[in-house]
């Protein structure tokens, strides 16, 4: 895949991280329109029709989430947020608002590139017929056949467990909230239960990790949710 | 005696009027008690209930109206009971000894009681300034503690990121050299947000701000991310983790005790031989989860169990850090209720302990899933 030409929207009010930011992206060949308010982002990003936005949750005139709610009214383009340390509600809240990905300040240039091929891997794959298998070093899903495997061998699932590990390997790479999650496996009425899913997810390493407590492909993010990695 | 009770806090004229009123009470039931005292009148017991009255005159207000109950105590004996009966004249001079007797215990009560006043109220007046003292001398110390080591942990980065950009700007360093800085400056500048993470850490806890928002976890998952976040670390050791299979959910905030175990993990890095392995354990211990990470290194002397608790207590010899690791784990563990200590590994070695408390019934799992 090939990330020549496209045109980033970086949203960011502090010139320094957006001097690094610019550095590290047109390096990597995006085009960049940069804003520093809600508004201008909003402005920029109905007239220039960029093919990401990367978007600082602490902008000085509108909250970060009213641009993700706006843009999300006519568009499906990857939202990826970046917010410091602590502020886990609000990423969590961009994150159920629509927003793809998040990063927490401060991270590594590397980070940032990972993240938004993943994104862009996904909206390319839009309306498109979904993949039939994901695969991920040795793990395998086959979508149709609804088996997983490891090496090569099977490995039993329940049917929540394997509802739980598709609908990560659907979004592979990408990270999903907890409240998505039950909402896909167990449906809307148990978004609060986040008991089930770590307890199933618990159950889902021990059958797929050979160390479980060093998971290599069901990844934890913290307070937000998990992460299917695509290159363990 | 506290507030509004004590003798000083009420108007002295008040208390003046509260004990002429009290002594003309005492006054009167003694009058009456030896008039109704049965048979012939001894002298001797009427003179009693007055001297009663005295005391209690004596004891509660000062020395001009003990002085004075006593003065009209005599004169009351005197008028109603010293024979000639209803007059102030005296036939036996040997009563005048009662009446001197009176006056004395009025004066020496009084004194007696104005001194054991005054010795409390300066007793707590000491109290009160030794505590102010010790409090202000503390906080004056822990400020310079964390004056110190902040200045010296937050500069000692600063100072290596600084000196490595500048090389960076030098046309003539060598790309591998260049590389090997750019290296230097990340590891820096992440060991900077550590600390700045840990003094905010404490600075939370200490001002209560941080509650822990107790969910039931599998303890697997939070030192899996305390495992991925000390990577760096502990990259050359041998981290073995054993949990049993009966020990599923327990009621923790996760942040806080990833925070925990991230402490703990880099506190063995930092105080072990590089090599050596740690282990990290955990057990029902009836009630409560019991975890425990247990290294190889030189162990903690006894003398220093409690004291590496504290804040600003560095180990032996240690540059880095605030020593605010193991201040943390405590303030931390503390919030969920349990206890943490370090103990003496068999075979050589520290057993750093702590438990968490089950509190309440873990959820019912009951959604289906049936095993294969």
């Amino acid at each position: 895949m090939t990330t020549a030409g496209h045109l980033v929207l970086l949203v960011e009010d502090e010139a320094q991280m957006r001097k690094f930011l610019r550095a590290s992206l047109t390096a990597h060949g995006y085009r960049l329109v940069e804003c520093v308010t809600a508004a201008d982002a909003l402005a920029q990003a109905t007239t220039r029709n960029p093919d990401l936005i990367i978007l600082d949750l602490g902008l000085p005139d509108r909250p970060g989430l009213d641009v993700i709610r706006a843009v999300r009214g006519w568009s499906a383009m990857p939202i990826i947020v970046i917010s410091a340390r602590g502020q886990e509600q609000d990423k969590i809240d961009a994150l159920d608002t629509g927003a793809d990905d998040y990063l927490t300040k401060p991270f590594g240039t590397g980070e940032l590139l990972a993240r938004l091929r993943v994104a862009l891997r996904h909206v390319e794959r839009l309306g498109h017929e979904p993949e039939p298998t994901f695969a991920a070093g040795p793990l395998c899903v086959d979508f149709v056949r609804r088996i997983v495997t490891v090496s090569e061998q099977e490995v039993h699932l329940t049917p929540i467990e394997y509802k739980l590990l598709s609908t990560l390997a659907r979004h592979g790479g990408k990270v999903l909230t907890h409240r998505q999650l039950l909402k896909e496996v167990w449906g809307p009425t148990s978004v609060e239960q986040t008991q089930y899913l770590r307890v199933y997810m618990a159950q889902l390493r021990h059958k797929l990790e050979v160390d479980p407590a060093r998971p290599r492909f069901l990844l934890t993010e913290p307070g937000i949710g998990y992460r299917l990695r695509t290159d363990p | 005696m506290l507030g509004a009770m004590t003798p000083a806090a009420i108007p002295s004229h008040r208390r003046t009027a509260e004990g002429v009123a009290v002594s003309v009470a005492c006054l009167a039931v003694a009058t009456l008690v030896g008039r109704l005292l049965p048979g012939p009148q001894r002298l001797a017991d009427v003179v009693m209930p007055y001297l009663l009255g005295v005391v209690i005159v004596s004891v509660r207000y000062g020395r001009a109206v003990s002085l004075g109950a006593a003065l009209a105590s005599v004169l009351c004996f005197d008028f109603f009971f010293v024979p000639p009966v209803y007059a102030f004249t005296v036939d036996d001079p040997g009563h005048l000894v009662t009446f001197a007797v009176m006056l004395v215990v009025a004066i020496v009560i009084s004194t007696l009681t104005r001194r054991v006043r005054q010795h409390a109220r300066d007793a707590e007046q000491l109290a009160k300034e030794k505590h102010d003292a010790h409090l202000i001398a503390e906080t004056e110390q822990i400020r310079s503690a964390l004056l110190s080591s902040v200045s010296h942990d937050l500069r000692t980065p600063l100072a290596v990121v600084t000196g490595a950009a500048s090389t960076l700007l030098d046309d003539r360093i060598a790309p591998a050299v260049r590389a090997e800085l750019t290296e230097t400056i990340m590891r820096e500048a992440a060991s900077l947000e550590r600390r700045l993470e840990n003094l905010l850490d404490m600075t939370r806890l200490e001002g209560g701000a941080i509650r822990p928002r107790r969910q039931w976890q599998p303890l697997e998952e939070v030192i899996g991310i305390a495992l991925r976040r000390t990577e760096g670390a502990l990259a050359a050791r041998d981290v073995v983790i054993s949990l049993p299979e009966s020990l599923s959910l327990v009621p923790i905030d996760a942040g806080l005790i990833e925070q925990v175990f991230v402490n703990l993990l880099e506190n063995a890095a930092k105080h072990t031989p590089e090599g050596t392995p740690i282990h990290v354990r955990a057990h029902d211990a009836g009630g409560a989860v019991e975890v425990q990470i247990d290294d190889r290194g030189p162990g903690v002397a006894l003398a220093d169990a409690t004291r590496i608790f504290e804040k600003f207590q560095r180990g032996e010899g240690e540059v880095a850090g605030a020593g605010l690791g193991l201040a943390i784990c405590r303030g931390i563990v503390a919030a969920h209720g349990g206890k943490i200590w370090v103990a003496e590994r068999e075979g050589g070695g520290a057993s750093f302990r702590f438990t968490i408390p089950i509190v309440g019934e873990p959820p019912a799992m009951h959604t289906g899933a049936t095993a294969p």
